[in-house]
């Protein structure tokens, strides 16, 4: 019997995704020592794993060191990954494990490398909105509050930026984050509350 | 609208401007080769027999490798002279084991009557005469299967009182 008469015999719900299949093979394969299936996760995850790094450290420098040091651990663990979690949830929890033991250490040494804004920041309407009638003299603004952000970003605890990271900036559903975080929706939702309230303390020249 | 929930979407608004924040053009193209150039030598030597893995420990470390030798070297210097200083500190029946057994390979060195034979082993001496060997082999000791001690015939008589 092939795999595909097989799987037509199963209730839709027992299938997963073509995505996830594909995900999975690729697990199984790296986990055979396939570097080119690895390579497949790593440019798959690169861009969200990296964000969240940057975001979290708010220097690029720190997040392409941990970033590379995610993939890496990644790669040594793979064959505990039992897929209990999705392949996905397993490496943000490296990566965010890896970062927030980076930032304990860094404590006392916050310095900020910010990356560009694309131009499509630069031009959102809404952006531009909330900062024309503050100055005239948008760009110089634009940088000035994108470090503003930063600092304030950096004054949040370690579990409350990473809320605001993972749910406001990368858009995750609240249920994902628990799992990430290994806690349960309602504090996430909690920490959520509690890390925006600070930011709009810190933010309120903006926000009037 | 409540002032709360305007400051929210304004807050919201401004978080946007995070999502802008790019690295620099191509860093994701590259970002995979290099992940991949640290991940390799990492699998190959996963590869290697356990005792290569060993090594490769110390290979780019010489600075670890001198102190282990070091430590090994002063562990075996420390181990040499408690048992130097056991030895000066040991009660006078083992200096009298040692000089019997001495005795035994070099039959030139006079034993005194009765002086310096431990009770343990008088009745092994009473057990040998002159012209038998005191001690001919190690029983039960793997270690030194095979070597026997070297026992010479000696002139003499142990007397005892």
């Amino acid at each position: 019997m092939t795999l595909d008469a097989v799987t037509s015999e199963l209730p839709d719900t027992l299938i997963p995704p073509a995505g996830e299949v594909q995900e999975l093979d690729l697990v199984q394969k790296a986990k055979e020592g396939d570097l080119l299936a690895f390579d497949q996760l790593v440019r798959r995850y690169q861009e969200r794993v990296y964000s969240t790094i940057y975001h979290m450290t708010s220097n690029h420098e720190d997040a392409n060191d941990l970033v590379q040091e995610t993939f890496i651990k990644a790669f040594q663990a793979i064959r505990s990954f039992k897929g209990d979690s999705s392949f996905f949830t397993w490496i943000y929890r490296i990566a965010v494990n890896k970062t927030i033991n980076f930032l304990k250490k860094r404590k006392n040494r916050n310095h900020l490398s910010l990356n560009d804004l694309d131009a499509s920041t630069e031009n959102d309407p809404d952006l531009v909105a909330l900062i024309s009638h503050k100055t005239p003299r948008r760009e110089v603004n634009l940088a000035e509050l994108q470090e503003r952000l930063n600092t304030a970003m950096q004054k949040l605890s370690e579990v409350h930026r990473l809320v605001v990271t993972l749910h406001d900036i990368q858009g995750l559903p609240h249920e994902e984050i628990g799992r990430i975080m290994d806690c349960n929706v309602g504090t996430v939702r909690s920490r959520l509350f509690y890390a925006r309230q600070q930011l709009q303390a810190y933010l309120t020249d903006y926000l009037k | 609208m409540n002032p709360e929930q305007d400051q929210f979407e304004k807050l919201q608004k401004l978080l946007t401007l995070k999502r802008g924040e790019q690295p620099p053009p191509g860093y994701f193209d590259d970002l995979p080769n290099r992940i991949l150039l640290r991940v390799f030598p990492i699998q190959r030597r996963e590869l290697l027999p356990w005792w290569q893995r060993l090594m490769g420990v110390f290979d780019p470390r010489p600075v670890v490798l001198g102190a282990f030798g070091t430590a090994v070297c002063g562990l075996m210097m420390i181990g040499f002279s408690l048992n130097e200083w056991r030895l000066s500190q040991a009660p006078a029946e083992w200096a009298s084991d040692s000089y019997l057994l001495y005795n035994c390979v070099n039959p030139t060195v006079p034993l005194q009557a009765g002086i310096g034979i431990s009770p343990r082993l008088r009745g092994i001496a009473i057990a040998n005469s002159s012209t038998t060997p005191l001690v001919t082999e190690y029983p039960n000791n793997p270690w030194l299967e095979g070597q026997a001690f070297r026992a010479q015939r000696v002139s003499f008589v142990i007397p005892f009182h």
